[in-house]
């Protein structure tokens, strides 16, 4: 069931690099059916899951390469299932936004299905090498679909992108293996190591393989200082790409830190919990100012994801269920979060041809339901309560707040800083007169809109009963901390 | 005197002779054929090789063994060799030149590599190195008239005999110390001759051993004259050399470094580490400046020997077995990549990397195959050289030396620059208005189809292939 979910998009790519020269119409289709086919699976998977009994369920393992006790071990939990559920569901969208390309249409999909390939793995994987093997190879057609497809400085941003990870995942391979060697457990399954490793890793060790291995899941996160590919990236993107850019693969570095770095390394997690808990916080306010001071409407958004990480930060150093569940609720809100806003980026990017916020304005004039939806998914991202993005943060802050009253206070004022350059946004792009050379602008289109609403509805979904991801989340975040030996 | 050990280096030279005797009766318009008849003479070798028993004993007075080390690597070359005459056929063909003299140096080349493989004896060891060497210097200039092939045999000779004699001037040496002229009685006798009052004269030759063969590598600073010589020769035979001139380096080092995990292996050690982590570096910077791609390639190729010394560097029987998979990974990602420029070589000669604009849509199949290959010398998963640098960077770990690993993961970043160079230049840069599609003769896609698969398969189905360069290290560890 997993293996297929996996690599049904393999398999659309395959058949679409091999089907005869067909109209984009034809290629757009089946590209479309092999991205829906693992949500489908993973709604059904969501509905089977066995909630009551928890831990990894729809476990597939076998022996993949014995002579390095190497696994092909897939198996889903509750986080791995929400990470899933955001990758399908995003996967979809972006597919359909991606309608409008028109360059070089088949291999754009190609790409498109491998990445989507990928990713899917990364929140599957329960051996650290197979993770590895899915982290990298989301990188290749993540390079050619900015780099091809990208705006003007793509090459640049694509080859930046492509260093700064790689540079990350091999240097985990190196800590990886010398956990293997170190623990001589002869086993690569993340399951079984969080049991033993722990017990097996001196606390000198633990600190060493922890910082390696966390500053790979922080390039990608990505936290400040690491996080320079991340605005050239997000930026000479094309809309669907920063689309599952922000929504999907940063959370592959935040999931990488639940699932790995501190189930692993529970001493050099509490050891190094102050500094992490002061780097989210300076990653909330840094990045904060950052996009307040941007003139590109793209850049604004790409640097708001960069803030809103520090709160998965935040919560991963507070190793409590509380923390934990709140960033991974930041997680997946922010996934909608932010494909709504780089969708609307690209909504009026493709009317106005210019992403300057100082010459677009006046939109709820001249483009209502547009203007509105961008409101609405600004209020959203600083955090408006009955939305997704207020839940997260909330259990993140009052977590936060009983133990570390200091970094609280910052939080909370890195968060006014948020509620400021959304609400510049706003001002700038929505508000004011209209202007004489928008007057004759299309209105959203129904396929803009097909995109858009399934978010909407999901960040309303969330705001108002959070329970419905909290249920699911619950047990693994408990699962977690208790790794932790937090409460 | 048993020869029956040495059927497949026969039967490999012989066709080789028989090649040149028939050239001058075969017109220029059926020379084709020489190069099935060279393919079906280097698969009966192979053959041959399968069917021999594998029992480490010595034969022929102790001159030769048949370890799983010494079938493997004979094995190795005769895939490669194929796969270098499948590639080769349209290149040399279609420049109007003679196939006959071609293979059967090739043939002779591939005889002596074979022939190190097999030697256990420092004597028989030199007399394979130097067939290999000097069809190679001849292979390498075979495009006479052009002078960048004159250029590169000329180098090539030069600076491979000056090795050759440093080589033989240290081994004359050790057998001054000890009499020996067998591998592990001589690294035996090295080890005590170190305690008495010898010692600067075994280190004088062991430092003339290494050197030499470091040359023979193309390790840093040995290296300065293989981006000339691999710049220069025609296509095929930069491949070949990359490949096989190459590895029988590596299996002379592994022979004499290694076996019996050689009591000097400690000595070895750090200066083999140096010598790797100097290597990668020095490749890869200065392939980032590259614009020719068999010069970058040649660069690469430095990088590559880097990779390759770490396991040697550890002495470990999994150092041992992560260099002969790596060396492996190597030899199909290095043939695939040319494979494919030869392939694209056949009528345009253009070298730069410029002339891959936009190959993407010229060519999907040559690209994506070129693509795959470059993948795999940057370490990318699905590809080999992802589970061989995973090999090197597990053995370099255990080893003890952590910091060689992390050499291995710098320089595999810093490699991205040049080798997603090409890929860019191929998929995203215009094609040029005049490129058409390129034609792919049937030997041509042959050889892209089997490097491709290989370097899949090594990179999803390794186990097979680990176990067989376990098996093998444990040949010459005995």
């Amino acid at each position: 069931m997993l293996s297929m979910m996996v690599f049904a998009p393999v398999l659309g790519a395959l058949l679409l690099g091999f089907m005869g020269g067909r109209s984009p119409q034809a290629l757009r289709s089946v590209a479309t059916v092999f991205m829906a086919l693992p949500l489908a699976i993973v709604v059904l998977l969501l509905a089977t899951y066995h909630y009551g009994a928890g831990g990894l369920q729809f476990v597939q393992r076998t022996a993949w390469v014995p002579a390095w006790h190497i696994q092909y071990f897939l198996g889903v939990d509750g986080l791995s299932l929400v990470m899933l559920l955001l990758t399908a569901a995003i996967g979809v969208v972006a597919t359909v936004a991606s309608y409008g390309i028109g360059d070089r249409v088949r291999e754009y999909f190609v790409w498109l299905l491998l990445l989507q390939t990928g990713i899917l793995g990364v929140f599957c994987a329960q051996d650290l090498i197979l993770f590895i093997f899915f982290f990298d190879v989301v990188l290749v057609p993540m390079y050619f679909l900015i780099a091809i497809w990208g705006g003007p400085r793509r090459q640049y941003a694509a080859l930046k992108f492509l260093i700064y990870t790689f540079t990350g995942s091999v240097l985990m391979l190196v800590a990886v293996l010398a956990l293997y060697f170190l623990t001589g457990r002869q086993t690569f399954a993340i399951p079984a190591l969080a049991r033993l490793a722990p017990h097996d890793l001196g606390r000198g060790l633990q600190l060493l393989l922890f910082a390696v291995i966390f500053i790979g899941f922080a390039i990608k996160l990505p936290m400040v200082p690491l996080h320079t590919w991340l605005p050239d990236a997000h930026v000479e993107a094309p809309t669907p790409v920063s689309v599952i850019l922000a929504a999907v693969l940063l959370k592959i570095g935040g999931y990488g830190m639940l699932r790995i770095a501190l189930p692993l390394f529970p001493q050099a997690v509490h050891a190094l919990a102050w500094p992490i808990g002061i780097l989210g916080v300076v990653n909330i306010i840094y990045a904060a100012l950052a996009a307040m001071s941007q003139h590109d409407f793209k850049k604004l958004v790409a640097y708001s994801s960069v803030s809103h990480m520090g709160f998965v930060l935040l919560g991963l150093a507070l190793a409590t269920p509380l923390g934990i569940d709140g960033a991974i609720f930041v997680m997946f809100s922010h996934g909608l979060i932010s494909a709504m806003l780089f969708l609307m980026v690209g909504v009026f990017y493709d009317r106005c041809h210019t992403r300057e916020l100082s010459r677009l304005g006046g939109m709820y004039r001249t483009l209502p339901l547009a203007g509105t939806l961008l409101a609405f998914a600004a209020l959203a991202n600083l955090g408006l309560p009955t939305l997704s993005g207020f839940v997260g943060e909330f259990f993140t802050l009052s977590g936060v707040f009983a133990t570390y009253r200091v970094l609280a206070f910052w939080a909370a004022f890195g968060l006014i800083l948020v509620a400021a350059f959304n609400l510049i946004l706003m001002q700038r792009v929505v508000m004011g007169p209209p202007r004489t050379e928008w007057e004759s602008l299309a209105p959203v289109s129904a396929r803009e809109l097909i995109t858009l609403v399934p978010l909407l509805g999901g960040v309303v979904l969330l705001g108002i009963a959070p329970a419905v991801l909290m249920n699911v989340i619950n047990g693994p975040a408990a699962a977690i901390a208790a790794s932790l030996g937090g409460r | 005197m048993n020869f029956g050990a040495v059927w497949p280096e026969i039967v490999v030279s012989g066709v080789g002779t028989l090649l040149v005797a028939l050239d001058p009766f075969v017109s220029a318009a059926r020379q084709r054929w020489f190069g099935y008849v060279c393919l079906a003479g280097l698969l009966l070798a192979g053959l041959l090789t399968l069917g021999e028993p594998v029992g480490g004993g010595s034969v022929l007075g102790g001159m030769v063994t048949l370890d799983g080390f010494s079938m493997l690597f004979r094995l190795i070359f005769l895939a490669a060799a194929a796969l270098v005459v499948l590639l080769s056929l349209d290149f040399i063909l279609q420049r109007g030149k003679d196939l006959g003299e071609f293979l059967s140096l090739l043939c002779f080349a591939t005889t002596g590599a074979m022939v190190m493989a097999i030697s256990r004896d420092v004597v028989s060891l030199y007399v394979g190195l130097e067939l290999l060497s000097i069809s190679s210097y001849v292979l390498a200039a075979f495009l006479r008239d052009e002078s960048g092939s004159h250029e590169a045999g000329l180098k090539y000779l030069l600076n491979g005999a000056l090795a050759s004699a440093i080589l033989l001037f240290g081994l004359s040496l050790t057998y001054g110390l000890t009499g020996q002229t067998s591998i592990p009685a001589l690294t035996h006798g090295l080890a005590s001759a170190l305690h008495t009052g010898y010692a600067p004269v075994v280190w004088l030759a062991v430092g003339m051993v290494l050197a030499a063969l470091a040359f023979k590598i193309a390790a840093a600073p040995f290296h300065l004259w293989a981006p000339d010589a691999y710049e220069g020769a025609p296509t095929p035979v930069t491949g070949y050399l990359m490949v096989v001139a190459e590895t029988a380096g590596f299996v002379a080092l592994l022979r004499i470094v290694d076996t019996g995990m050689g009591p000097l292996a400690a000595h070895w050690g750090p200066w083999l580490a140096g010598l790797a982590i100097f290597t990668m570096t020095v490749g890869n910077v200065t392939a980032l400046w590259q614009r020719n791609i068999k010069r970058m390639l040649a660069y690469s190729s430095i990088a590559q020997v880097g990779y390759v010394l770490v396991g040697l560097a550890v002495a470990t029987p999994g150092g041992v077995s992560a260099a002969i998979f790596y060396l492996v990974a190597y030899l199909f990602t290095t043939l695939g990549a040319f494979a494919v420029i030869a392939a694209l070589s056949v009528r345009d000669p253009g070298d730069a990397i410029t002339d891959y604009a936009g190959l993407g849509r010229r060519s999907p199949a040559l690209a994506v195959v070129l693509t795959v290959c470059l993948a795999s010398y940057v370490g990318i998963p699905a590809t080999a050289g992802f589970m061989g640098k995973l090999a090197l960077i597990g053995a370099a770990v255990h080893g003890g030396m952590a910091w060689l690993a992390v050499g291995i993961a710098v320089n595999s970043a810093i490699s991205i620059g040049y080798y997603w160079t090409v890929a860019r230049t191929m998929w995203v840069d215009p094609a040029p208005a005049d490129g058409g599609a390129v034609a792919v003769s049937p030997a041509g896609a042959t050889s892209v189809a089997l490097t491709l698969v290989g370097v899949v398969f090594l990179g999803i189905l390794p186990q097979a292939f680990f176990w067989l360069s376990h098996w093998a290290g444990a040949g010459i560890l005995r």
